[in-house]
């Protein structure tokens, strides 16, 4: 019984435990005033032990493109961080940005 | 002093708190204007030196050890800098640039990733620099 | 003679890419300018990194227009005792396309006249 409630304070002290590897703003030409209309997308995944692929870029850039048919995307924002786990970890990239339509 | 002298370089370092750069991005330079920043700033904490610290003040130098080895197994991944736990305090840097620059552009931004060591523990920080033209 | 080893360990170095990042590349590559800031330091001790804000006065000191295409490199070299932190800028120089490179290029020319 100790033991798991050990485990169970474990899990709740470091359970939540992140590490933040981008956060960044590049470009945000055509940004001007108010225009524009905030759009935001997110790609994650979960991997355990090994990092086969970085699927959650592809998910999180089409997903903001599909969000802004038609027009252009400007003040692009890039957050990339993981979020640490037991033998396993999520991987997360949110970008947000600008949607210009003429 | 010759054993002495790698230790007196790495206490000094992490008590004052030597930073490290981790990743730099520019973009865009259309041209200069007024200067603009956002600065985000977490509390980043290394469990096994913590821990390790921990042991040594309370003379359990051994349990300390075993609770480092487990958390660490709770903390798996890839990691940049120290693990922090505050994640939503990392919010969206284009409302606070835009907010600086209501009428004029952003441009010649810089983001930079930094960290501060204080041994245990440190500052994870990201700044954002910039100018806003036209305004 | 006993000291070439200590004098050849000096002189080895180790580099390392940090971080690598590239904005929109434009049709017009004729002006590449590059701008690099660096900074050395003694045996990790280093307190500020305000170096890196040198790098875009740099790139725009070279042109009157929009710097794009900007590949940005940062790399470190590390020798026995001091490292060498080195930003890399480099970008093409376009004309005048939109009102706000007009409105900077007037900015600066006042600059230059004050």
């Amino acid at each position: 019984m100790k033991s798991i409630l050990f485990l169970l304070f474990l899990l709740n002290v470091t359970g939540c435990a992140y590490s933040i590897h981008q956060y960044a703003a590049i470009d945000f030409s055509g940004l001007t005033g108010k225009n524009g209309t905030k759009i935001s997308a997110t790609g994650e995944k979960k991997y355990i032990i090994l990092k086969t692929d970085n699927d959650f870029v592809d998910l999180a850039y089409n997903n903001l493109m599909d969000k802004c048919k038609g027009g252009s995307i400007s003040g692009i924002t890039t957050k990339y961080y993981t979020a640490l786990g037991f033998f396993s970890f999520d991987e997360k990239l949110e970008l947000e940005g600008y949607c210009i339509k003429n | 002093m010759k054993l002495y002298f790698p230790w007196i370089v790495v206490v000094f370092c992490t008590s004052v708190g030597c930073i490290e750069l981790h990743s730099v991005q520019v973009g865009d330079i259309v041209g200069s204007g007024k200067k603009l920043k956002v600065e985000v700033s977490d509390l980043g904490i290394d469990m096994d030196k913590s821990l390790k610290l921990a042991g040594r003040v309370t003379n359990k130098n051994e349990s300390a050890q075993k609770l480092s080895s487990i958390i660490a197994l709770f903390q798996y991944g890839p990691r940049t800098g120290n693990v922090i736990y505050r994640p939503q305090i990392w919010t969206n840097i284009s409302p606070d640039l835009r907010a600086q620059c209501m009428n004029g552009e952003v441009n010649g931004l810089i983001s930079t990733r930094e960290f501060r060591n204080f041994n245990f523990v440190s500052t994870e920080m990201a700044r954002v620099t910039g100018y806003c033209t036209g305004e | 003679m006993r000291l070439l080893p200590f004098g050849f360990l000096l002189l080895v170095s180790c580099a390392s890419l940090k971080s690598v990042s590239l904005t929109s590349i434009p049709k017009e590559r004729k002006n590449k300018v590059t701008a690099s800031v660096s900074k050395w330091v003694l045996l990790g001790i280093n307190f500020d990194n305000d170096y890196v804000e040198g790098l875009t006065s740099k790139l725009r000191s070279d042109c009157s227009g929009k710097v794009t295409g900007i590949l940005t490199t940062y790399q470190a070299t590390s020798y026995l005792f001091v490292s060498k932190h080195e930003i890399t800028a480099a970008g093409f120089c376009v004309s005048q396309g939109s009102k706000s490179a007009a409105r900077a290029s007037e900015e600066s020319s006042e600059e230059i006249q004050l």
